[in-house]
């Protein structure tokens, strides 16, 4: 019989979320090559119409219903979990590396006693033992990691790796109702909170000047300003920055923060981790400036240039002022 | 409220890592440590929980000597009580020991509530904190932004984020463990001649790993690091400006009008 992977399907209002659908362009190699046979599972209360539309794109679906499984909570979902992940047998459990994942797939590894292998960029098997490859210290360095043998292993793949394609098979649905017995749950789930919508909305600006931890002090910040003054750009900022109070939490941009699609972003001091990356990887024309040549910033930038902002940033404003005044 | 916070003491990384030659291990001679930034923001928790709700802080880390630096430093942060997990030389471990370790040290004390940070600056695994939760048998929040105690039913009111600005609100039965986002407060300020001081002068209890784990079974690594090396970025796709700022500048905003972006 094929060995079995089983994907942990993702949705977040009423949409199947992006990253599981790169998780199946992912694994169509892996299965490919090892003969597996992809299955997945959705969680959740009155999905079945995300159920349908998943199970065309994979050999089995599973749709496990429950009033308690409406919204994620790791217990319940763990609950419903085990028992099919007993049944199925997979050798792999994958999902995505987003906050659902990174809240429940180390527990439920550690559950099934199976290696945990977090973040992945990419994924193959070596005689029957899972290799992996994943970033440290933020990006600088990239390793291979390989887990001991194991009867079955457990995987979060990082969003944006693999691009998703449209997937037409049968679908056919396996609808299961687990006995998720409430009154044993020491968690509660309480509410889903939107994003604030107070403050500057940074999606709609044409020009984005992004500040990233090389500004180094709040008071630096002027230099930037000023730049941003003369191109009519708004000032965003990567987490370290937001972090330490020096903007608004409204003008983080990145994984938890916002995804801008601007005209221009300028990356001032941005290191360039893939949390801030997925953010601005949209925008039209990306400008790096950075002290340190291999930043990860100029894998996405179409203009890099690498040296130190406070020299380079003064001198295109002073450019810019100076051609404007011509044109007068 | 009895709260646990686990400190991971982390390298802080220059622009050019090295790497030893067996192409797998990372030469940390001559670099500098730090208290890993999540777990700083974790042990600020704990102290503002303490605080507010009464309560004692103690911390505890895993390591070889070095990291009672960590140790130190969340004693005069304000922790009153420091355990250090002293790990033998060479010793290799993933995070399923670390987190096996933890949990059998942390079973012989009375705890309401564990705290870690949501992930380690040198791995960014996130994986010591719920793991640590399914051994000690307890519910856990992870990327927690907000903690309430809430007296009347002895749980935890917290909002974890997620992605693009969302919020989910939880309530947890203690004992739990919530693993910590950076932002969530301001870690406090500590002068380097009140860290001499409680050098000087506090006392971290010695535990030793083998002792911990002698008695127990399945604290074998569950992975390894078979390759390590430099991460060099695709510049193939950027224009690269140089030149002196004047020039680079020029050149820039020469492209940027003719592409209609300026």
């Amino acid at each position: 019989m094929a060995e079995k992977i089983l994907v942990i399907a993702e949705h977040r209002g009423e949409e199947i979320r992006d990253v599981t659908w790169e998780i199946l362009s992912g694994l169509d190699e892996l299965a490919g090559a090892h003969g597996m046979e992809v299955h997945a599972v959705i969680l959740g209360y009155g999905h079945e119409r995300l159920a349908q539309e998943l199970s065309g794109a994979v050999a089995k679906l599973y749709y496990m219903e429950s009033e308690g499984l409406k919204f994620y909570t790791c217990e319940r979902y763990l609950s419903a979990l085990m028992p099919l992940i007993k049944e199925v047998n997979p050798k792999l459990v994958i999902m995505g590396h987003t906050a659902m994942g990174m809240d429940l797939a180390p527990r439920l590894a550690a559950a099934m006693d199976s290696p945990y292998m977090p973040d992945c960029l990419d994924f193959r098997f070596d005689a029957g033992c899972l290799i992996v490859t994943r970033e440290l210290f933020g990006g600088k360095l990239r390793s291979e990691v390989k887990a001991v043998e194991d009867q079955s292993y457990v995987l979060t793949l990082r969003s944006g790796v693999f691009t998703p394609k449209a997937r037409e098979g049968e679908k056919q649905v396996e609808r299961i109702v687990p006995q998720l017995g409430e009154e044993g749950f020491l968690t509660q789930f309480l509410g889903l909170t939107e994003p604030p919508k107070e403050g500057v909305d940074i999606t709609k600006a044409d020009i984005i000047i992004g500040v990233g931890r090389g500004i180094g002090d709040k008071d630096k910040l002027q230099v930037v300003e000023e730049f941003a003054e003369v191109t009519g750009g708004v000032l965003a900022a990567t987490r370290p920055v937001i972090d330490k109070g020096w903007l608004p939490k409204e003008r983080q941009v990145g994984q938890s923060g916002k995804i801008v699609k601007p005209k221009l972003y300028v990356a001032c001091g941005i290191s360039g981790a893939s949390q801030h990356t997925i953010g601005i990887k949209k925008s039209e024309t990306i400008v790096a400036i950075n002290v340190d040549p291999h930043a990860p910033i100029f894998n996405i930038a179409h203009y890099g240039i690498v040296g130190d902002l406070f020299e380079i940033l003064p001198a295109i404003t002073s450019k810019i002022k100076s051609i404007k005044s011509l044109n007068k | 409220m009895e709260i646990f916070v686990c400190l991971r003491q982390t390298a802080i990384l220059k622009e050019e890592p090295k790497i030893q030659p067996d192409g797998k291990t990372l030469d940390l001679s001559g670099v500098n440590r730090h208290l890993n930034e999540w777990d700083a923001y974790a042990l600020e928790e704990a102290l503002l929980l303490a605080q507010k709700y009464g309560g004692n802080v103690s911390i505890i880390s895993l390591g070889p000597q070095e990291v009672e630096e960590v140790l130190f430093y969340g004693l005069a942060a304000g922790a009153k009580e420091a355990i250090h997990i002293l790990t033998p030389e060479g010793l290799e471990i993933d995070n399923w020991v670390i987190a096996n370790a933890l949990a059998q040290e942390i079973k012989k004390h009375p705890f309401d509530l564990v705290l870690t940070g949501a992930q380690a600056e040198d791995d960014g695994c996130g994986e010591v904190g719920a793991t640590l939760a399914h051994l000690l048998g307890i519910p856990h929040a992870s990327l927690v932004m907000r903690v309430v105690y809430e007296p009347e039913t002895n749980s935890l009111k917290v909002d974890r984020e997620l992605e693009e600005g969302y919020m989910d609100a939880l309530r947890l039965r203690l004992p739990a463990l919530l693993t910590v986002q950076t932002g969530i407060n301001q870690p406090r300020y500590i002068s380097s001649m009140r860290l001499r001081r409680f050098k000087k002068s506090a006392t971290i209890s010695k535990v030793s790993f083998d002792d911990l784990i002698s008695k127990t079974q399945g604290f074998l690594p569950k992975k390894e690091i078979v390759k390590l090396y430099t991460y060099r970025p695709d510049v193939s796709k950027a224009k690269i400006l140089e030149g002196s700022p004047e020039a680079v500048a020029e050149q820039l905003i020469g492209q940027l009008i003719s592409k209609g972006v300026l």
